[in-house]
């Protein structure tokens, strides 16, 4: 080798290694301001949030100059807009008609099982298969049960959950039902979790059950007013349910308490409740005796397929303007299996 | 052979639809005919899907407490326990009636409720007597030491729950197991037999709730039986009713008592209960002599005890628990000046007058 192929080879190789050291430094950069400036939920491909500054997912819900709707959205309703994505997995993984998770095809998370249940039930199915028995009502007006102000609300998705971030479990509003008081509800969940497949009636990990760490009974009694006041005993409550009894006092079923360390009023024994329905987890620690009972232990959130027989169905003359004959009124399972598997009689 | 393999697969497929139809045949059957039989019972033994919660309860929209649909007290219990409305025991009418279900046979239907009842003992009569219901009273034999004067509004929750108290799934009749506040460590457990076998002349031990007697049938003596009726309790029935009556278990008292008679506080005498009525001895004489009644007694189905000391009589011996439509006339009705607070009834009494005495005293 000649002094000069020597000098060549000497520069081509500290030319690749400046080359080299080069790209590596750029490939880090960008690797770094990837991880640090990229959303959270880069993978959920969400529209409700953590945008990039140059998002496409605007154009999801709005329409600058051709909106349908109010807030510039492309369909000609709340609902319809919400369920161009959330039926049948058409975009979003919830189909919240079918009451069914739908794998669409994201990459990198787990939230649910392909087909199965949502924890919310349905609208007009639950686990794609069973028809809704009873169900918040879309799109139409109606006084909630338990209202206190008797306002008749038209339900729309956006009047239970914000379209965009906030603080709150599963987008759910902090101002609900325009209340003043600004709701939190709070999550256990280390990874979402759709999927009622961990809470079934087979003795599982009941990973549910960490889902609500607070808040979702005062959050539901935003609108079903009456429902957290126990009455009775425990304060004078007279309130015309809308059933046959008239305005008198009401007693109401305690919620946001422990099924644990419960006593017998009338004989003054101790005694714990077990079930397997889902229960509110305060410390995050799994099912333990401090989880409390709220709102989703009995009921789910958007629709169910729990079938009434007998006397779980109130005749005409009981019932009033309470639900119609054969509305399971959200009820997890049948009849009223909710107060049997606690009070395991 | 190809013909034979089509031919095969037909039967096969023949064959598993005829099995598939049978098996849903099957438990259709099932679900009609009894896998479901006690789905309706508000009290207990709840199926895998009760609705019979709704019976009783709501759950955001109750009237009173435990959650209690209804507003009154005794309403609530005579939504079903009346005119066949839901339960066979119909409380206020004090009959047995058939609601249709043909998985049991707990009663006759039109014969009156071994209790009475509230209104009446069946449609026909007029009660004489009940403990009277939702109005503040004070029960004869009320203790003086426990707490005197005891005032009671009584309700059916005052004698019954509306389920199993907890420990005591199998109590008799759903009788509350601390009723009138008694001592938790002192709980009146009331045992219960099971069917009367005619075989084997002995009652079939099995508390498991698929045996009930409520009508008067197998007791009455113009319906000469097997008397079931009589092996329908087994122990615990009189320290049960002494919860309130609290007296009447005492055969001497220890101190003068006043019994709300004429003849205020003296030291007062009462006739035994929870005892047998054979292989007695007259304390005067000292002959032995046995007794013998139609009317119901308590029976302990025990091996270990002697064949006679196993029936004794107790309060519902001669006591309706509800109400009874017994006439009492002459002696039997008592004075003014003899009863003075005392009932002017016929104080729940099985017989007209006194007949529940001459029923065992015959030789009187």
């Amino acid at each position: 080798m000649t002094q000069t192929e020597c000098i060549k080879s000497v520069g081509d190789g500290l030319g690749r290694t400046i080359f080299a050291y080069t790209a590596f430094v750029l490939t880090m950069t960008l690797v770094m301001v990837m991880l640090l400036s990229s959303p959270v939920f880069a993978a959920d491909d969400s529209p409700h949030g953590h945008f990039t500054s140059n998002t496409d997912k605007c154009k999801s819900c709005h329409r600058v100059h051709s909106g349908s709707t109010a807030s510039l959205l492309p369909e000609q309703s709340i609902t319809q807009t919400c369920v161009s994505c959330h039926s049948n997995g058409s975009g979003a993984d919830t189909g919240v008609m079918q009451g069914a998770y739908f794998d669409a095809g994201h990459p990198g998370h787990s939230w649910g099982v392909n087909g199965g249940t949502l924890v919310g039930g349905g609208f007009a199915l639950v686990g794609n298969s069973a028809a809704v028995t009873g169900s918040h009502q879309l799109d139409a007006a109606g006084k909630p049960y338990g209202t206190t102000t008797g306002v008749s609300y038209v339900l729309t998705c956006v009047s239970c959950h914000t379209p965009h971030e906030g603080p709150n479990y599963r987008l759910l509003r902090r101002n609900v039902a325009d209340s003043p008081t600004d709701i939190r509800v709070t999550s256990n969940e280390l990874d979402k979790n759709y999927c009622v497949t961990d809470y079934g009636a087979a003795p599982g990990i009941q990973e549910y059950t960490r889902n609500y760490k607070s808040g979702i009974a005062a959050w539901c009694t935003a609108c079903h007013a009456k429902y957290m006041t126990r009455g009775g005993v425990f304060g004078a409550d007279v309130y015309n349910a809308g059933d046959m009894y008239g305005s008198v006092t009401r007693y109401r079923h305690a919620i946001d308490v422990p099924i644990t360390g419960r006593a017998d009023a009338a004989n003054g024994i101790a005694y714990n409740l077990t079930t397997n329905l889902p229960l509110q987890d305060l410390t995050g620690d799994g099912r333990t005796a401090d989880d409390t009972i709220t709102c989703l232990t009995c009921h789910q959130a958007h629709g169910g397929a729990a079938i009434m027989h007998g006397a779980a169905i109130l005749t005409s003359g009981q019932r009033g303007a309470l639900p119609s004959s054969g509305d399971s009124t959200l009820l997890r399972q049948d009849d009223r299996n909710v107060c049997r598997d606690c009070h395991n009689l | 052979m190809t013909d034979s393999l089509e031919i095969q697969e037909q039967s096969e497929r023949i064959m598993k639809n005829r099995v598939w139809v049978s098996g849903m045949i099957l438990i259709a059957m099932y679900l009609a005919l009894g896998g479901n039989a006690l789905a309706g019972y508000p009290h207990a033994s709840f199926s895998g899907h009760p609705d019979a919660c709704a019976s009783c309860h709501r759950v955001h929209t109750a009237t009173a407490g435990n959650l209690i649909k209804d507003p009154a007290g005794t309403s609530l219990c005579y939504s079903c326990h009346w005119g066949g409305l839901g339960a066979d025991t119909d409380v206020k009418n004090g009959q047995y009636v058939s609601t249709g279900e043909t998985d049991h046979s707990w009663g006759d239907p039109n014969m009156p409720l071994l209790g009475g009842g509230f209104a009446q003992v069946k449609s026909t009569s007029t009660t004489t007597s009940h403990h009277i219901m939702d109005t503040a009273i004070t029960p004869p034999g009320v203790n003086d030491y426990q707490d005197p004067g005891a005032v009671i509004t009584l309700k059916c929750m005052s004698c019954h729950s509306a389920h199993p108290d907890k420990g005591y799934p199998n109590q008799y009749r759903l009788l509350r197991v601390w009723p009138n506040g008694v001592a938790k460590n002192d709980p009146r457990e009331v045992k219960w037999n099971g069917p009367w076998d005619d075989a084997t002349q002995t009652t079939k031990n099995n508390p498991a709730r698929e045996y009930r007697a409520y009508s008067d049938k197998d007791w009455n003596p113009d319906l000469p039986g097997t008397q079931i009726y009589t092996m329908n309790y087994g122990e615990g029935m009189s320290q049960w009713c002494v919860s309130c009556h609290t007296k009447y278990l005492t055969p001497k008292d220890s101190s003068p008592y006043d019994a709300g008679d004429a003849y205020g506080a003296l030291v007062r005498y009462r006739h035994h209960a929870d005892t047998k009525i054979t292989n007695l001895t007259d304390t005067n004489s000292g002959l032995a002599y046995n007794l013998h009644t139609d009317l119901p007694l308590a029976h302990v189905d025990d091996p270990g005890i002697p064949a006679a000391d196993r029936s004794k009589m107790n309060c519902v011996t001669c006591h309706r628990s509800h109400g009874t439509d017994a006439v009492m006339v002459g002696e039997a009705i008592l004075s003014p000046t003899t009863r003075v607070s005392l009932p002017t009834d016929s104080t729940l009494l099985r017989r007209d007058n006194r007949g529940v005495c001459g029923n065992c005293h015959t030789n009187i």
